[in-house]
């Protein structure tokens, strides 16, 4: 009888003992979240910073592309790459 | 004393024992016992609100116009402040205005900045104050570099807006209130319900270390983020309807502007702009009044855009053709004491109802109406939607109600054929001409196309059904009639300065609204207004700009033709419009 309650109680204390060790890495994996959240949402920031069109702007400017003001259309009847040798 | 005795008064006192005993835990456990519960789950479970994320706003293409960022409020603990006030200022304010030149734009203002600030730092009896928000992850790594002791960063989730203040007065702003973010004007202050979400709590029972006991309870309310909204702007013709309309706004000496581009068929705003404008970042830096949609929410006469909306109901009525000719428009027409001219007192006798939209002239257009018939005319004002809201998915569009028919005075009758003495919000006007461009009926103007709630389910939503105001036939006849006005109106008209334009058969009215003030009309200042659609054969959008008493010229034509016109170049480059002629 001594000897189960001995081994129930130590049971119950090795199982606590590794409860508190598991919350020990609970808490570490929830802290990497939040670090992995505040980065993926920082890294969502730059992304979107980096496609607005005042950034695509401003890069292709420093590209030398330019707008177009004059542009000219082909007429339908014309065959574009076509009969081109005699 | 007895034994027997002694053992009484023992027992009775070990009873009364007892029974102190009972009604002691009697009153911790009844009395005080959900006090204590309460006390003890306090120290036992952790509880943690969990507050959603507020829905995006995105564009036709999906980009995020609206989002969401971490940003840091900047606080300082003021009993652990070491250096003086002033030093301590002058080291994290020039970063924060690194960071956002918005906050201080001149000596006189930084100056007061820089005072307010020490201000905070030296208010007696205070542990914490609060000195800025919306502090950038950079300009809070800047701060932190410099070592000031006593004061810290929290971390807050602010809204992002990529593009900047693009689209501002459509997007509204976002600020704190009580029951946390609160979306004010625009789509933010319209759809605040589908936006704000719902907020969720974690209640976890934790040990003396505050670490969670797996085998203890757990209780989550899930919270549910809040939903995006998908709409029908497309941010590129929003950038470069912007950019014309504050280059027109600069060049005419305008003191401000607005434009629009909607889909005349599914009534979808491609483009809205307005200037003066805000920053939603910097909200409370800008007076009240700036954060109205003029589009929706400034009511103005229209002058003579109107014209074709009167043209069409007669057309429309049969009681006029566009051969027709007008017999009255030798001179001025006099009604009672008033006399009405033409915008350049030249009179063009027999003019046919093409010729009096050509050369809008207002005599011609009283002849319309009272071939038309007020009552008739009236009818129509209503089937055109100028007596209803448009119905669109923003805060604050205002409307002006017409007058009961029989309080009209014949004056009225006749001015308001060419646009005076009825007041209109630029949407309206924009759906009425959209009846013509689409074959004669009248849209919902909307921003909104979908909805997509936190689980990823999307919401269509759907097109509202439209009313036909006109027959098609006259609808096809007014646009040829507009394309005649934007081809050989007087040659100020400036569709001839874009070469590219040549190719493209435009429809077009132009007006010059005199601006009523105290009963009269205000000497020298106007509102030019230019409304129209191409291809006008196949109508792929239709456009209005309006510019806001321009000093360097008055009309219309001369001022928001300019910027209509460029708008319309670069809407049929991008959307790959194939010349008609």
């Amino acid at each position: 009888m001594v000897l189960v309650t001995g081994l129930l109680i130590s049971g119950r204390l090795f199982l606590a003992n590794g409860l508190v060790d598991k919350s020990d890495q609970l808490v570490k994996l929830e802290k990497n979240i939040s670090v992995l959240e505040e980065q993926n949402q920082n890294l969502s920031t730059e992304i979107r910073d980096s496609s607005s069109l005042d950034s695509i702007n401003s890069k292709a400017m420093a590209m030398g592309f330019t707008k177009l003001d004059k542009y000219s259309y082909l007429p339908e009847t014309v065959d574009v790459a076509f009969n081109l040798r005699p | 004393m007895k034994i027997e005795s002694k053992i009484r008064i023992i027992l009775v006192g070990f009873g009364l024992v007892v029974i102190l005993i009972l009604l002691r835990t009697a009153y911790w456990q009844v009395l005080s016992g959900e006090k204590l519960a309460i006390e003890a789950d306090d120290q036992h479970f952790y509880s943690l609100d969990l507050p959603p994320i507020r829905g995006q706003i995105k564009t036709n293409d999906g980009f995020a116009l609206v989002s969401n960022k971490e940003t840091y409020i900047l606080y300082a603990n003021l009993a652990e402040l070491k250096d003086p006030p002033k030093d301590i200022v002058s080291k994290f304010n020039p970063i924060l205005m690194e960071f956002n030149p918005l906050l201080a734009t001149n000596a006189a203002e930084i100056k007061d900045l820089d005072n307010s600030m020490i201000k905070k730092l030296t208010i007696p009896n205070t542990m914490w104050v609060r000195l800025a928000s919306g502090i950038t992850k950079i300009a809070k790594d800047k701060i932190e570099s410099q070592k000031i002791s006593g004061l810290g960063f929290l971390v807050q989730t602010s809204r992002d807006y990529p593009e900047a203040s693009s689209a501002a007065h459509l997007l509204g702003f976002v600020s704190e209130g009580k029951k946390g973010q609160e979306g004010n004007f625009g789509l933010e202050g319209f759809y605040q319900e589908e936006l704000k979400g719902r907020p969720g709590k974690l209640l976890e029972e934790k040990d003396a270390f505050q670490r969670p006991i797996l085998v203890g309870s757990l209780t989550k309310i899930e919270k549910i983020d809040g939903s995006e909204l998908i709409l029908s702007l497309d941010r590129s013709v929003q950038r470069f309807v912007e950019k014309h309309l504050q280059e027109g706004i600069a060049t005419w000496g305008a003191s401000g502007g607005s434009a629009i581009v909607m889909d005349p068929f599914t009534g979808n705003i491609i483009a809205s702009a307005s200037f003066p404008s805000f920053d939603p970042r910097n909200y409370s830096l800008f007076p009240q009044n700036s954060f109205k949609d003029p589009v929706v929410s400034e009511l103005y006469e229209p002058g003579s855009i109107m014209k074709p909306i009167i043209m069409a109901a007669a057309i429309n009525e049969g009681k006029l053709t566009p051969e027709s000719t007008c017999p009255v428009c030798t001179g001025p027409r006099v009604i009672g004491e008033y006399a009405i001219h033409t915008f350049n007192n030249q009179y063009h006798p027999n003019s046919t109802m093409i010729d009096v939209l050509v050369n809008s002239d207002n005599t011609g257009m009283v002849y319309v109406g009272e071939t038309l018939g007020f009552n008739k005319l009236y009818d129509y004002l209503q089937k055109f939607g100028f007596t209803q809201k448009t119905g669109i998915d923003l805060q604050g569009e205002q409307i002006s109600n017409l007058r009961p028919a029989n309080q009209w005075y014949p004056i009225d009758k006749a001015t308001v054929t060419f646009g005076q003495g009825i007041a209109v919000n630029q949407l309206q006007m924009v759906r009425a001409i959209s009846v013509i461009a689409n074959g004669g009926k009248l849209v919902t103007p909307r921003l909104v196309t979908t909805i997509v709630d936190s689980l990823g389910q999307n919401k269509e939503l759907k097109i509202k059904p439209s009313k036909e105001v006109i027959s098609p036939l006259t609808a096809k006849v007014l646009a040829e009639m507009m394309v005649r006005v934007a081809d050989e109106s007087p040659e100020h008209f400036p569709k001839d300065a874009i070469p590219s334009l040549k190719k493209f058969k435009i429809a077009a009215k132009s007006g010059t609204a005199q601006i009523p003030i105290a009963g009269h009309y205000e000497q020298g200042k106007t509102i030019g207004s230019v409304v129209g659609f191409a291809p006008a054969q196949k109508p792929r959008f239709v456009v209005m700009v309006k510019l806001d008493s321009p000093t360097v010229r008055q009309w219309g034509s001369d001022t928001a033709g300019p910027v209509f016109f460029r708008i319309v170049a670069d809407l049929l480059n991008y959307y790959n419009v194939t010349p008609t002629n």
